[in-house]
C-alpha cells in the first residue's frame, strides 16, 4: 500500500516533469516571438524597401520610355509573347450578330429630335426613323 | 527545470522537494492559503486568494500555475506561472522565463528574474539600501 510520503513524493516528481516541458515550450515561443518581431519583420521590411528603392532607382536612370520597354522586353523573355487580342473574350458584336431581338441596333430608334449623345456608346447604332 | 539539481537556483532544491501541498493541475481552489509553519505549497492549478506563511515557507508556482487576486508571502518564492497580485518573498524570489507577473514583487535579500520572464509591476528591494555590501 503507498503511504502519503511516496504519494507526495511522486505527485511532485509528475508535476516537476509536466512544468518542465511546459516551461521550455513557453520560453520557446516568447524568444520565437522575439525573434519574429525583432529580427524576422525587420529584415523583410528592409528587403521590401531595399527592392522599392532599386525600382525608382532604376526607373529613374532608364527613363520612362527606356525602362518601361526594358521591362516589356523581360516580361516578354521570362514568360512568352502575347498579344492583347488574344486576352480579349467575345467581343459584344459577335455575342449579339445572330441575335436582332436583343442587338442594340434592332432595338434602338431614333427620331430627329433624339440626342446625338448617345452616339457616345460605340456599339449603338444609330438609325433614323420618321418622326410620329 | 523546477527541481533539476543541476540548475543553480535562489530557491534551494531540498525546500522545493520538501512541499506539502500541492494544487494539481486543473484543481481550481477558491480560498486563502495560510500556515503558521515552516511548509511549502505548490500551485499547478488555479488558485484564487492569498498564500500566507507567517514563518517560513516556499511558495511554488508551478509553469502550468495560475494564482490570481493574491498577496503570497512566505521565505522563498518560486514562479514559473502566472500571478495577479502582490509577492512577498523575505529570503529569496525568483522568477522564470515561463513567469508572467502582474502586481508588485518585494524581497528581502536576494532576486532572480530571467530576461524572457514577463513582469508589470513595481520590484522593491526590502532591506537596507544604504548597507554596506
Amino acid at each position: 500500500m503507498i503511504t502519503s510520503e511516496e504519494l507526495r513524493v511522486a505527485a511532485l516528481a509528475a508535476s516537476a516533469k509536466r512544468g518542465k516541458w511546459v516551461a521550455r515550450r513557453r520560453v520557446f515561443r516568447r524568444w520565437l516571438g522575439w525573434l519574429a518581431w525583432s529580427i524576422v519583420l525587420p529584415v523583410i521590411g528592409l528587403l521590401s524597401l531595399i527592392a522599392v528603392l532599386a525600382g525608382l532607382a532604376f526607373w529613374q536612370y532608364m527613363g520612362h520610355d527606356a525602362a518601361y520597354t526594358a521591362v516589356q522586353k523581360w516580361v516578354q523573355q521570362e514568360f512568352g509573347n502575347f498579344s492583347a487580342s488574344s486576352l480579349a473574350v467575345n467581343a459584344p458584336h459577335a455575342n449579339h450578330a445572330n441575335s436582332p431581338a436583343s442587338s442594340n441596333a434592332s432595338m434602338i430608334n431614333l427620331t430627329d429630335e433624339a440626342t446625338p449623345d448617345l452616339q457616345i456608346d460605340r456599339h449603338l447604332t444609330i438609325k433614323n426613323a420618321p418622326a410620329n | 527545470m523546477s527541481t533539476d539539481n543541476s540548475t543553480p537556483r535562489l530557491v534551494p532544491a531540498d525546500r522545493l522537494k520538501a512541499i506539502s501541498s500541492l494544487i494539481g493541475e486543473g484543481a481550481v481552489f477558491d480560498g486563502s492559503f495560510q500556515s503558521s509553519k515552516d511548509l511549502g505549497i505548490k500551485v499547478d492549478g488555479k488558485l484564487i486568494g492569498n498564500i500566507v506563511f507567517e514563518q517560513g515557507g516556499a511558495v511554488h508556482i508551478g509553469a502550468t500555475g495560475v494564482v490570481e487576486n493574491t498577496s503570497i508571502e512566505a521565505d522563498y518564492v518560486f514562479i514559473e506561472g502566472k500571478v495577479k497580485g502582490s509577492i512577498v518573498a523575505r529570503k529569496s524570489l525568483e522568477i522564470t522565463g515561463s513567469a508572467t507577473v502582474i502586481g508588485d514583487a518585494s524581497y528581502d535579500a536576494l532576486v532572480d528574474i530571467h530576461p524572457r520572464a514577463r513582469i508589470r509591476g513595481k520590484l522593491e528591494y526590502r532591506g537596507d539600501v544604504d548597507a554596506a555590501n
